[in-house]
């Protein structure tokens, strides 16, 4: 087993990039890591009564009575099962993961339903991006990064944030071609076009994405977690390494528990802005 | 809709997948089966054991790549016959104590396995040396607080946490992968950044860099290991001959650390092994001898 000139070709990459560019990487890290801890801390902060109480009163509010049951049970056995301080700090790697793939991906989505070059570079970009396993580029990123939540944090993007860029994309391009006419011929200019047509009517479908990309994120917890990413994933990872059936059961029900909140609870605002976005039209 | 859809084709490929299996397994019932791990010091010895197998007791291997706990599942359950690399008294004394009754003890491989902490040797050891130097916060300071880790929950990582109660260390022990590990030394290495990790001897690591181990005065790492194979119930009755071959096996410390060099520069552990074996036929001989 001996890599061809292509992974050659790859790792010389990744060594260049290391040797003559290490205090650019060991700068973006130190500043991706302050931005991540503060994720995490002001996440932490907030004891676990009170995240129980919003959390209810949200499913309340976006989903009835029936989810809100559903999600104080969810919350109460993963504080049940002593895992509150995992599950926190697997949330904050999410939150942080999908806030960098949107900051990223949305304008990034927008650019490729403006132009035809960028959306089928974006296309096999994002191919990419989605279908290479993601344990591939744990050691690049590690070698770049350094070992900890950094290197985690920029897997679980680069695994994470296809779909929301996808489904920005389609959801503008979707975007009736009357209600485009219409802006344009009231003069509208093409950043008006965006923020008052383009983007209110392509939100449920922007909202489709970013549910898709926090499951992406969630998806990753595990393989992050052999970098270094911690949480709940480092506990399902113990239960194997002791083949404790026990631990890996009660680590792995805490990623679904928590999977479902986020996921009704998103997918909801996607339903909702829909509703609204009627009225306007 | 797709749901449904997507619920009968997975139904259906796990159902294509046992037939497939099932068959696969019948035609290779005849191989001894052997649990690897992408460990250079498995690697080492089961190549090692395999080429033995193959060209002298005509007895073909096959491996099956598992993780080290699975392994010992397997072994306990049968669905493995054997293992090459069971680390005792205190590496793998969780497992143990858990299927020492559903497996057979066929034998010590070696002598002079060990877990530790090590650094980089450019680390002066005026500095760093001694476990209880990583107290010291200029010391601290350089390792930026952290002991890069393996797998959590391993035997290693939980001789590592004792370890940093036992010497009152203020460090975070970074849980993360072999892989992980290793990436973190290969990466501080050229800027000769300082590190520790935890790590184990043999290991190919340490030919690769030079490294130290830390002294471990309260010796909570533990001491020496030794290592051991590990054999289904029927290893014995299904394999007569292999049995027979793997009470008498033994290498010595050196011997591993030789083919994993090899195997590892080359990429190759069956070729390294097969120069091994070759070259030392009066080893050979006494493993087959009757």
């Amino acid at each position: 087993m001996n890599s061809s000139f292509i992974g050659k070709s790859v790792e010389s990459f990744v060594n260049f990039l290391f040797m003559h560019f290490r205090s650019w990487f060991d700068a973006f890290s130190a500043g991706l890591g302050a931005v991540i801890h503060l994720f995490e801390i002001s996440i932490a902060a907030i004891p676990f009564y009170v995240m129980l109480v919003a959390i209810v009163g949200l499913a309340v509010w976006r989903k009835g009575v029936f989810f809100a049951i559903f999600a104080g049970l969810a919350l109460g056995s993963i504080q049940y099962m002593g895992l509150w301080n995992q599950t926190v700090s697997t949330l904050s790697l999410v939150v942080a993961a999908t806030f960098f793939s949107l900051v990223v991906g949305i304008p990034l989505g927008i650019w490729g339903a403006r132009n035809k070059r960028v959306e089928v570079v974006l296309r096999s970009a994002l191919d990419f991006m989605q279908t290479m396993p993601a344990f591939v580029y744990l050691i690049p990123a590690v070698i770049l990064f350094g070992l900890g939540k950094v290197p985690a944090v920029i897997a679980t993007i680069v695994f994470a944030m296809p779909p929301v860029v996808r489904l920005t994309t389609l959801g503008i391009k979707q975007v009736r071609e009357e209600l485009v006419e219409a802006g344009r011929s009231f003069g509208s200019t093409d950043l008006q076009l965006l923020w008052n047509i383009q983007l209110p009517n392509a939100l449920p479908s922007i909202m489709a994405g970013v549910n898709q990309t926090i499951m992406m994120a969630l998806s990753m917890v595990v393989v992050a977690s052999m970098i270094g990413a911690g949480g709940l994933g480092e506990y399902v990872i113990s239960g194997i390494q002791r083949l404790d059936i026990g631990i890996g059961f009660e680590g792995g029900l805490g990623v679904v528990l928590l999977a479902i909140i986020l996921d009704r609870i998103t997918e909801s605002f996607g339903v909702k802005s829909k509703k609204k976005k009627k009225v306007k039209a | 809709m797709f749901k449904s859809f997507a619920m009968k084709a997975s139904a259906a490929a796990v159902c294509t997948l046992g037939l497939l299996t099932a068959q696969v397994a019948k035609a290779e019932e005849a191989a001894v089966k052997i649990a690897t791990t992408n460990w250079a010091d498995v690697l080492a010895v089961a190549n090692v054991v395999k080429y033995v197998m193959e060209t002298k007791l005509k007895q073909p291997v096959q491996f099956v790549q598992a993780d080290i706990g699975i392994q010992y599942q397997g072994v306990a359950r049968g669905d493995l016959d054997l293992m090459v690399g069971g680390w005792l008294p205190v590496t793998h004394a969780t497992y143990f104590a858990r299927y020492k009754n559903d497996m057979e003890d066929v034998g010590v491989i070696y002598k002079g396995g060990k877990n530790g902490w090590a650094v980089p040797a450019y680390i002066p050891e005026s500095q760093l040396s001694s476990i209880a130097d990583l107290s010291k916060p200029e010391v601290k300071e350089k390792l930026k607080g952290t002991i890069q880790g393996i797998e959590p929950g391993g035997g290693l990582m939980q001789a590592s946490e004792k370890t940093i109660s036992a010497y009152n260390l203020d460090m975070k022990l970074q849980s993360s992968s072999e892989a992980g590990m290793l990436a973190s030394i290969s990466r501080a290495y050229p800027a000769k950044e300082w590190v520790v990790a935890t790590v184990w001897s043999p290991h190919w690591l340490f030919q690769k860099y030079k490294m130290r181990y830390l002294k471990d005065p309260k010796g909570t790492l533990g001491g020496e290991e030794t290592i051991h194979a590990f054999g289904s119930k029927e290893f014995g009755k299904k394999f007569p001959k292999a049995h027979a071959m793997m009470k008498k096996f033994n290498m010595t410390l050196a011997d591993v650390e030789a083919v994993e060099m090899e195997g590892n520069s080359t990429n190759d552990y069956a070729t390294a092994a097969k120069k091994f074996v070759d070259a030392h036929p009066e080893k050979v001989k006494a493993w087959l001898a009757k």
